[in-house]
């Protein structure tokens, strides 16, 4: 809201008002320090100070105030236009705007009125607010050439504070092994150490040989890699079961490129550079194009501006300390930022979008892929949203892409790239070809293995029994039309018999039977013909023998909706086993008319459903006499014709093992549909060559008709496999259906074939992430735009510009931060205006100006910081100087080191190294999260998002995946529970105890500080374990185990 | 000897994290006339104990405990059109400090919305409480209302604000939990002195600059898992591990000696201790199985609405039992807190006020049965009230400028109203009390002055403090 050019006040002169007042009232004594300023300065200067100038009028200063803005000067009066505008009841007119700040009291009014009376006055040569540019962030840092050792000798000189000495070299070098490498020194690298510092008197080489051994190792890029995943809110891919919500798929390879990335030292201006722009640096450079799995993180499926939101936000917190997602609805309150900044931003980031490119050697795009960010929307234009708004964009006016002013040390100019043909289509990608072909051959020998064992299977397969052979002796039999009591004994059941046979109707859970009163052989034939018709759940029928005493033998076919099959029961002493060897699923159906036959010989049993072989078992123990019955379980069944015989001696019977066979005609499928299949996989080698050669030659119409053509005779034979399959299978559901379908894919596949033309599918050779859950048809996007806005590319330049004044220094407070315990600037994501100059500002400038002018060198970096005489001090209170410690008890002026605590993942992964058990491979896919406590694997490779919680690591304040600019580092009971009652810590003890073997118990305690806390007991510490270890029973193991809780183990001292 | 089989007086005082024992050597170079506390009370005490029930997100002030008849009077008409337009006067909304600029929520809303709810005289002294609350309001004689309740952040980091008396804004410090804890120590050697039960959010942590020894130990009402890795995985004799525990201990103390002062080695300390203890006493306490149904029935664990709450309250009181000092429970899952009520507020506060009253009202008849309502005391409170005028068709915004809250048994005057808002509810208008007025009441209930509690180099404002509300008072 500006002051519009009011009726002009009185024409007074200033000078005569002055006199005039004064010489009139006799007022309150105010005092524009105390009373006016902070007020003014509360409410008004964010539009009228330095950060903007309203109507071109400044009002910090009682000099500004009189010489005014556009309406003129506002203390002109003894009616001035400050009171006017801050008691008026105008709402268009009243100050603060509303929505800016609540009104003036009338005790704020009051005080005005007074100060007006007594003449507005102000100190002499009042100084007006700083400029914001001039806050001290936005300046160039400049080096003070000297040591930060040097600076903070100043500082305590000054302050007249007194430096601990150092600390103990042990203390020392599992500082440096912590920081550097994220685990402890074993007891020999210690030892090492120590007789290295012996040997040399040159000590400081002895240190900087352990530094560069340290940051020379691959576990320094693991070490690091975590701490830059926290800052750049490293998180695996989620959603909603299978439906990614969040991130990317193999995001992995972010995080691998990061482990890389740190390990080969790259600049960290090169690392972002990548991270925002690596797609358009340098498209065909794969390795680096994983850097924007950086962006990648921020996809979110529903919302677009969430996802550009965070990625504006969070990229300048991370790399600028800056609070952009201030201005995403207003300007910003305390640094010179602009609400159309935000939307010059957004604007950068607009065209971005996420795909998977292929990942060489997979075709698979579940299995693998490369998660990228690409320019998709070239031309989509940016609105800023009024106060934040989504729904309600300013169309007035396009947002060209751009930076803050405030920062802007050169033109914000993006160039537009033109792309190498693969960036736009990635089946041109050298491999891609060669890829697609290989998992064609694959598929190709899959599908022969798969014909051969068909064909195997079905020469084993057993031809249909013979029928009853005519020379069996047959016993009993009936066709049940009428009944017969003689033979029957009905046990249970409603029985009734007609034309079609005998059917009982009772339902529930209990036989029915009809038992035959003439005992059969004890070799018999038998052949039973039925039809279910019903039953509550079970529905089995069959035929009981052996049966005495309670004891029995059953045979049935149970048409039960769960999994229908044939079944042995054995009823022994009142229990029923149901073997599994005396089982077969089989497609059982009520109102289906089946026959079971059986043949007994001895213990052996055959059984075969119409015909066809279906279970052949030995009972588990001798037979026994006893009586046969037809038996329905929960079962309404129509009985239609029975027969008993004995079994002739020539019967030939088959063994168990011989039949684990599939049914013939099953048999005689499979091979068909594997030779379809084989034909299928066949043809898809010469589409692929066909398709690709199409794709290289672009514009060729030749070419495309053959792929066309190859694509389409592919078509066909894919078709004929999924015509046997549901063929195969008549009854299965909508299996008409599938084959209508088939057929229909066939005959316009065939057309195609005879008359192809020039539209082919692409090879699947990337995989666009959905543009909303709507989208499903993004994985057929197959060609993308062959040149980028450069954009990404201009905005990460001129956040890694050595003009940049914030980037580098960002950094270094980061990685002080994790050295020392605290950081310079307090707030790690936040160098605006409310961060007021550091105590150490010569510190952070001094090695930020190296760390650029060092190639912008992380080791260097360490290297400053960890070979300073401050990184050796010790972190003890011990015999410190009073003074110093009442003076400066929080030790903001570094007078000692400030102990730390170990990360989650330093917890974890330190005690899997003290045990001996840490697996050192690198990188590779996220693992499961659930084997977090079991795997040896480092911490930083399991799975982690918003809906997993590790909680061990969650124990030790894990990173938060959403935003973490600096761990938590708090300490309670659970921490103490999860390192005493933890499987992972007990059996790390264990294996600590095996490890160093049969010593005595004095070597056995040295040698377990040494190993667990890196140093030797102290005299005192020896007495209290000696004392321990006898209270312990001599548990090696829970000594260890206890060593592991003492808080210097979680401590870096 | 074992550990915890010290005299206590061993744990009480000496490693309570912050500022224990050892720090004070070199501190009282510093400053010679500071003394850290005591952990004994220096008034007379009339509580031992708080259990603090808070109410996340906001309850209606007008629905709850403070009837406005005069809402339904001038239903649909803006507050302008009323007699009570000076309400809106500047200088009584200048207090509020925003902390969303530009947030849908947190602004003043003119149309005058009408009671939600009747309401009913209970008890002897005939206090007014809503039909939501019947329950509670059967314990009205034990009750002390605060109806003039006050605070200056217009959103839900007024939980912040309600526990330590800071704006969101501003830095954070220690919670009033956090205060009492090191105020007054320990009265448990196998149970944490502070504990949390429910969801918070916005501050997650209580000690601050006091130290990581005063945050509340966050716990489940589960049994079987009342909190992470609460039994050791791998079988240990008992005996075994009080010896470890023991041995730690020692190992923990002689290192205390070489790095004096180390505010996170004495809490360190303290956690072991702690951590050795809870794992019996900690599922002991979450067990209810020894509870007579009488006492379920009570707190309504027999009925599936009011059964989380409840349990939740037979625990608290349970914890009490057994000495802990402060149990903080918080009501109310979200973000922001579940009773938000920008809509559908009717819906909204009847449902929740069903999971809470019957629990509340259980543990304070409970409390008195135990005899234990005269030195516990019971802080039912919220973050701020809500608008007078309606947001949307059927919801009240945030709403600073007038509240209520209430406190029972330890000390407090059952059966009183104390302060009033004006008519519409709108402003504390008699006997305003800022957030800290019920920190400084507990704090002289529980027999503290907090201004002996303050640390050299951590200046406390006035503000900080709070004043007595000694109208309340027994």
């Amino acid at each position: 809201m500006n002051l519009p050019l009011l009726n002009l006040p009185r024409l007074l002169q200033q000078g005569v008002f002055v006199s005039m007042v004064l010489s009139t009232l006799n007022a309150a004594p105010v005092d524009y320090e105390k009373d006016i300023k902070p007020l003014l300065k509360e409410r008004c200067y964010t539009c009228h100070g330095a950060l903007k100038q309203k109507a071109g009028l400044r009002l910090d200063t009682v000099v500004a105030m009189k010489t005014g803005g556009d309406g003129g000067s506002v203390l002109t009066a003894n009616h001035t236009l400050l009171l006017e505008r801050v008691t008026t009841t105008d709402k268009d007119d009243r100050m603060p705007p509303e929505g800016e700040g609540s009104l003036l009291t009338p005790e704020h009014v009051a005080k005005i009125k007074a100060w007006l009376a007594t003449g507005a006055q102000g100190p002499a040569n009042e100084i007006p607010e700083p400029d914001p540019r001039e806050h001290w962030a936005y300046q160039i840092p400049k080096t003070s050439s000297k040591s930060m050792d040097a600076l903070i000798e100043v500082r305590l000189l000054t302050k007249q504070l007194k430096p601990q000495p150092e600390a103990t070299p042990e203390i020392w070098l599992r500082r440096v092994y912590l920081d550097i490498i994220g685990l402890p020194p074993t007891a020999e690298q210690i030892a090492a150490f120590l007789d290295d510092l012996n040997k040399t008197h040159a000590t400081h080489q002895s240190y900087s040989r352990v530094v560069d051994g340290l940051l020379n190792s691959p576990l320094y890029g693991e070490r690091w890699a975590r701490h830059f995943m926290d800052i750049w809110r490293y998180c695996d891919w989620y959603g909603l079961g299978a439906q990614l919500r969040h991130s990317q798929k193999h995001i992995w390879h972010w995080r691998d490129w990061i482990v890389e990335s740190v390990n080969a030292d790259k600049g960290y201006d090169q690392m972002i550079v990548q991270m925002l722009a690596a797609d358009e640096l340098a498209p065909e450079d794969r390795g680096n194009l994983r850097a924007t799995g950086f962006l990648a993180r921020s996809y979110y499926l529903f919302n677009r501006t969430t996802w550009l939101d965070e990625t504006i936000e969070h990229t300048c917190r991370a790399f600028l300390g800056l609070t952009m997602q201030c201005v995403k609805c207003h300007t910003h309150k305390y640094d010179p930022i602009e609400h159309t900044d935000y939307y010059r931003m957004r604007a950068i980031f607009e065209p971005l979008h996420v795909r998977l490119d292929p990942w060489q050697g997979e075709t698979d795009f579940e299995k693998n892929g490369l998660p990228r960010v690409y320019d998709l929307h070239l031309d989509t234009p940016t609105f800023r949203h009024v106060r934040g708004d989504e729904k309600n964009e300013d169309k007035s006016k396009p947002m060209t892409p751009g930076i803050p002013q405030v920062l802007e040390f050169a033109a914000f100019q993006p160039a537009t790239i033109k792309l190498p043909p693969a960036s736009a289509k990635p089946a041109l990608l050298p491999f891609v070809l060669k890829d697609h072909l290989s998992a064609a051959d694959h598929d190709i020998a899959a599908a022969q293995k798969a014909l051969d064992q068909a064909r195997l299977t079905l020469a084993k397969s057993p031809a249909p029994a013979a029928k009853l052979v005519t020379n069996s002796k047959v016993i009993f039999s009936d066709d049940f039309t009428s009944a017969k009591p003689d033979q029957w004994e009905m046990l249970k059941g409603d029985w009734r018999h007609s034309p079609n046979g005998v059917r009982q109707h009772e339902t529930g859970a209990e036989r029915r039977s009809l038992r035959l009163k003439t005992a059969p052989p004890t070799d018999f034939e038998a052949s039973l013909s039925f039809t279910i018709r019903g039953g509550e759940k079970w529905k089995s029928v069959g035929i009981v023998f052996d049966s005495a005493g309670g004891d029995d033998v059953m045979i049935y076919m149970s048409a039960f909706s769960g999994g229908s099959k044939i079944q042995v029961a054995l009823a022994n002493g009142g229990t029923t086993t149901y073997s599994a060897n005396g089982s077969a699923l089989r497609t059982i159906s009520q109102d289906v008319r089946y026959t079971l036959d059986l043949r007994l010989r001895g213990q052996l049993i055959n059984a075969s459903i119409n015909g066809e072989p279906a279970l052949a078992y030995r009972l588990p123990q001798s037979r026994r006499q006893g009586s046969l019955a037809l038996t329905a379980f929960d079962a309404d069944v129509e009985f239609h014709s029975f027969k008993l015989a004995e079994l002739a001696t020539d019967a030939v019977l088959r063994e168990p093992a011989a039949d684990k066979s599939v049914p013939l005609a099953d048999a005689k499928t499979a091979v068909t549909l594997a030779e379809k299949q084989l034909a299928a996989a066949k043809s898809k080698p010469a589409m692929i060559r066909a398709i690709f050669a199409a794709d290289k030659a672009k514009q060729d119409k030749a070419l495309a008709r053959a792929a066309a053509a190859a694509e389409a005779i592919f078509k066909m034979a894919q078709a004929e496999v999924d015509l046997t399959k549901a063929e195969a299978d008549p009854k299965a559901k909508d299996a008409q259906k599938k084959i209508k379908a088939a057929r229909e894919t066939f005959e316009k596949a065939q057309k195609k074939a005879a008359a192809p033309g020039e539209v082919y599918t692409s090879l699947p050779a990337s995989l666009k992430a959905q543009e909303g859950p709507e989208e499903n048809n993004n994985a057929t996007v197959q060609t993308f735009p062959d040149t980028s806005t450069g954009r990404r590319l201009a905005f990460a330049k001129w956040i890694t510009d050595k003009r940049n004044p914030l980037t580098a220094r960002v950094l270094v407070n980061q990685v002080w931060m994790r050295h020392f315990g605290a950081p310079l600037v307090a707030n790690m994501d936040d160098f605006g205006r409310r961060s007021l100059a550091p105590l150490h500002q010569d510190i952070l400038d001094t090695l930020t100006v190296d760390f650029m002018n060092n190639g912008w060198s992380l080791k260097q970096l360490h290297r400053a910081m960890l070979l300073s005489e401050l990184y050796r001090r010790s972190s003890s209170n011990a015999e410190a100087d009073a003074a110093t410690v009442a003076a400066d008890p929080d030790n903001a002026s570094y007078w000692r080191m400030n102990p730390r605590r170990m990360e989650a993942q330093v917890v974890r992964d330190s005690l899997l190294q003290l045990a001996g058990k840490l697996d050192l491979t690198l990188g590779g896919p996220s693992l499961d999260p659930a084997s977090l406590e079991t795997s040896p694997r480092r911490s930083l490779y399991f799975t982690q998002n918003a809906d997993v919680e590790h909680r061990f690591l969650a124990t030790f304040d894990n990173a938060n995946v959403l935003e973490c600019y600096r761990r938590n580092e708090s300490i309670v009971p659970q921490q103490a529970l999860a390192l005493t009652n933890s499987r992972l810590s007990r059996e790390c003890a264990d294996a600590i105890a095996a490890k160093l073997g049969k010593l005595d118990v004095e070597t056995f305690m040295t040698q377990s500080f040494l190993t667990v806390l890196g140093r030797p007991p102290s005299a005192a510490e020896r007495r209290a374990s000696l004392e321990g270890f006898e209270s312990l029973k001599q548990n090696r193991s829970l000594f260890l185990q206890a060593l592991i809780n003492h808080n210097d183990f979680v401590t870096l001292r | 000897m074992n550990f915890m089989h010290q005299p206590t007086p061993f744990l009480r005082r000496d490693i309570l994290g912050g500022l224990g024992s050892i720090a004070v050597a070199s501190m009282l170079k510093a400053e010679e006339a500071w003394q850290p506390p005591s952990g004994l009370p220096v008034l007379p005490q009339k509580a031992k104990r708080v259990i603090w029930l808070f109410m996340r997100g906001g309850v209606s002030h007008m629905e709850s405990f403070d009837p406005k008849p005069m809402l339904t009077k001038y239903v649909g008409k803006s507050i302008e059109e009323t007699p009570y337009k000076s309400v809106l006067s500047p200088d009584k909304l200048k207090n509020v400090r925003v902390v969303v600029v530009n947030d849908a929520n947190g602004k003043q809303r003119n149309v005058i919305y009408p009671l939600q709810v009747g309401y009913k005289r209970y008890g002897q002294c005939g206090i007014e409480i809503s039909d939501w609350f019947p329950h509670i309001g059967s314990c009205a004689d034990q009750i002390a209302f605060i109806r003039s309740m006050w605070t200056t952040d217009n959103n839900h980091g007024a939980q912040v604000q309600f526990a330590s008396g800071r704006h969101m804004l501003e830095p954070r410090v220690p919670t009033i939990g956090a205060w009492v804890t090191y105020g007054l120590g320990s009265m448990s050697d196998n149970l944490p002195s502070f504990v949390n039960m429910g969801p918070r959010y916005f501050d997650v942590r209580d000690g601050h600059y006091l130290g990581p020894a005063y945050d509340a130990i966050n716990l489940k009402v589960d049994p079987k898992n009342p909190l992470t890795f609460a039994s050791p995985e791998i079988t240990v004799g008992k005996a075994e591990q009080a010896a470890q525990f023991d041995f730690i201990h020692k190992l923990n103390a002689l290192n205390a000696e070489q790095y004096p002062g180390d505010k996170t080695l004495a809490a360190r300390m303290k956690s072991y201790r702690l951590a050795y203890n809870m794992q019996t006493a900690v599922p002991e306490t979450m067990n209810l199985d020894a509870e007579s149904a009488e006492t379920k029935a009570l707190y309504g664990l027999d009925d599936k609405v009011t059964e989380p709450f409840a349990r939740q309250l037979i625990v608290a009181r349970r914890l009490a039992e057994r000495g802990v000092r402060f149990i903080q429970l918080q009501h109310g899952d979200g973000a922001a807190g579940a009773w938000d009520s920008h809509s559908g507020l009717k819906k909204n506060h009847s449902m929740l006020a069903q999971q809470v009253d019957k629990p509340i009202a259980g543990l304070l008849k409970d409390l008195k049965q135990r005899g234990m309502l005269d030195d516990t005391l019971v802080v039912f409170a919220t973050e701020f009230g809500r608008t007078p005028g309606s947001q949307g068709s059927d919801g009240r915004d945030h709403h600073p400028f007038g509240f209520s809250v209430w406190m029972a048994g330890g000390g407090t005057k059952g059966g009183t109203i104390h302060g009033s808002t004006d008519e519409l509810g709108f402003h504390a208008v008699e006997h305003p009390h800022y957030v800290t007025d019920v920190h400084a009441t507990m704090m002289q209930l529980l027999g503290l002055d907090p201004h002996q509690l303050e640390i050299p180099g951590r200046k406390r404002l006035e503000r900080d403090f709070g004043q007595v509300i000694s109208q309340v008072l027994a």
